[in-house]
């Protein structure tokens, strides 16, 4: 099988991509990074609401592939299986204490989110555009007292919109109890934003 | 949260914004909507949640350095290779004398531990060793400190 | 480097085989402090000062108390009950030495059920930390100390 050019996004299907990342090809393992690294970045933030541990996690995750991509049995997609990956990264018991232990750094709450929101408030922006940061910074602080079994199933669906059914696979849950934690979730967000006003 | 009309529950919306009410109730509560105003404000509260969190992460992620993580990940790749082939040539080394005593030492000083006659690394090792740990709790942590080598056991009821 | 690890790891063979196990020792002295840790104001009760400095390193709490203090004459085999608030037990036995090590079986009970079970090799005149149930806005540490007399 010829090698492809080495490049950001090459047009490979998942099948082929597959294959040449059980042969241990470099620069299949390359383009699957360019290919999924944004999108379970995303989960993992939503997840861990932190930056240092989203990277760790997706890194984590594509090493994870590394050693075990020949487990990989394709009876669901290669992103269904990352996807799980990383969730279940996400809620090793060790990375979740981490961040309870002084070791780890001291706030979930990101640095970064706090000098964004700081500073928009100090540019004198529009009343309305300012009025949308304090909702999405309301709207955060109200996703950070979600618990996380909580979370993870709303960043299921609301960041892949997956289905009650496609969710309960992931997470090994009923689906019943999929819609209670979304509704949960969603309840308790409006009743903290409510507070907040 | 305000609650929607005596109608429909507030799950009930939940599950009609994903698509996952069965077929017939979805399409009354969607007629329902056209006249009541407390369903339709709550389902926009619904949908705006999510948006707003969909679109936060959507910036957060573009701040994470990804050029770090394909470092990184790059990085463990290539020492992942250099430790299996370690693995097969190193420790021992050619010196053929030196390996059978380094055997002999580990025999030494495994025989000594599980005879119980004392442990090797007293008393520069941590405070306790744990032998064994039975809990109904599927996390527990054991930590040792650095300073002291305090043995600290976690673990979490929930 | 390799070489001078071989080296050591000789000599370390050889320490091992002349080496000779701890005297044999009838009666150890047991402590079990029952600590309260919290993120409330900050407090650190003065019993604890041999022990702080290695659990500020680790735990984020700012707030350390300490609930209960009590003193164990045990013989190995003795077993020995601290009650603890929230309906647990803290059962606690000595069972032996391995060198210079207590050998102890500790057990947290609630509602008469054991939730904790462990046994661990604890160093003379030293201290294991085990956390935490959630208790009052907080968590209860257990410290346990041992010294063979």
């Amino acid at each position: 099988m010829n090698k492809p050019e080495a490049n950001a996004d090459i047009d490979i299907d998942e099948q082929d991509l597959v294959e040449r990342l059980k042969k241990g090809q470099q620069w299949a393992f390359n383009v699957l990074v360019n290919r999924y690294q944004g999108r379970l970045l995303k989960i993992a933030y939503g997840i861990t609401l932190d930056h240092e541990d989203s990277l760790e996690v997706v890194q984590d995750v594509f090493i994870s592939v590394f050693k075990n991509i020949q487990t990989f049995r394709q009876d669901a997609s290669l992103a269904t299986w990352l996807r799980k990956i990383t969730i279940n990264q996400c809620l090793n018991w060790k990375r979740r204490w981490k961040r309870r232990f002084k070791w780890s750094h001291e706030s979930i709450e990101s640095e970064n989110d706090k000098t964004l929101f700081e500073e928009n408030k100090k540019k004198n922006d529009p009343e309305t555009l300012y009025k949308g940061k304090q909702f999405e910074k309301n709207i955060m602080q109200a996703i950070k007292t979600l618990p996380e079994k909580i979370r993870v199933v709303f960043v299921l669906n609301a960041f892949e919109g997956l289905s009650y059914e496609e969710i309960s696979k992931t997470l090994n849950i009923k689906k019943g109890t999929v819609s209670s934690r979304l509704h949960f979730a969603r309840k308790n967000l409006i009743n903290s934003l409510e507070l907040n006003d | 949260m305000k609650k929607p009309c005596n109608k429909y529950t507030s799950e009930d919306i939940s599950r009609f914004v994903d698509n996952e009410l069965p077929r017939d109730r979805y399409h009354t509560l969607k007629q329902h909507l056209h006249h009541c105003p407390d369903c339709s404000l709550l389902i926009e509260q619904y949908k705006s949640i999510s948006a707003v969190f969909n679109d936060h992460a959507d910036q957060q992620g573009l701040k994470i350095d990804a050029a770090k993580l394909k470092q990184k990940f790059n990085t463990a790749i290539q020492n992942s290779k250099k430790k299996s082939l370690e693995n097969v040539f190193g420790f021992f080394g050619r010196n053929i004398y030196l390996k059978l005593a380094s055997i002999t030492a580990i025999l030494m000083i495994s025989l000594f531990m599980f005879q119980g006659d004392g442990d090797l690394f007293d008393p520069a090792g941590p405070s306790a060793i744990v032998k064994s740990v039975d809990t109904d709790f599927a996390s527990v942590m054991i930590i040792e400190t650095q300073k002291e080598k305090h043995t600290i056991i976690w673990f979490s009821e929930t | 480097m390799i070489r001078l690890i071989k080296i050591l790891l000789i000599l370390a063979g050889i320490f091992c085989f002349f080496s000779q196990p701890a005297l044999a020792k009838n009666r150890v002295l047991t402590d079990v402090k029952v600590i309260h840790a919290s993120t409330g104001p900050n407090y650190v009760d003065p019993s604890l000062k041999e022990i702080i400095s290695e659990l500020k390193s680790v735990f984020k709490y700012t707030s350390y108390r300490l609930l209960k203090d009590q003193n164990l004459d045990q013989r190995f085999n003795q077993e020995s009950r601290v009650n603890l608030p929230g309906k647990r037990v803290l059962v606690v036995m000595p069972s032996g030495m391995e060198g210079k090590r207590i050998r102890y079986q500790i057990n947290i009970q609630k509602n008469n059920r054991s939730i904790f079970q462990t046994r661990v090799l604890l160093k003379n005149n030293s201290s294991i930390t085990i956390g935490g149930p959630q208790f009052k806005n907080g968590v209860l540490l257990f410290n346990i100390s041992g010294s063979v007399q």
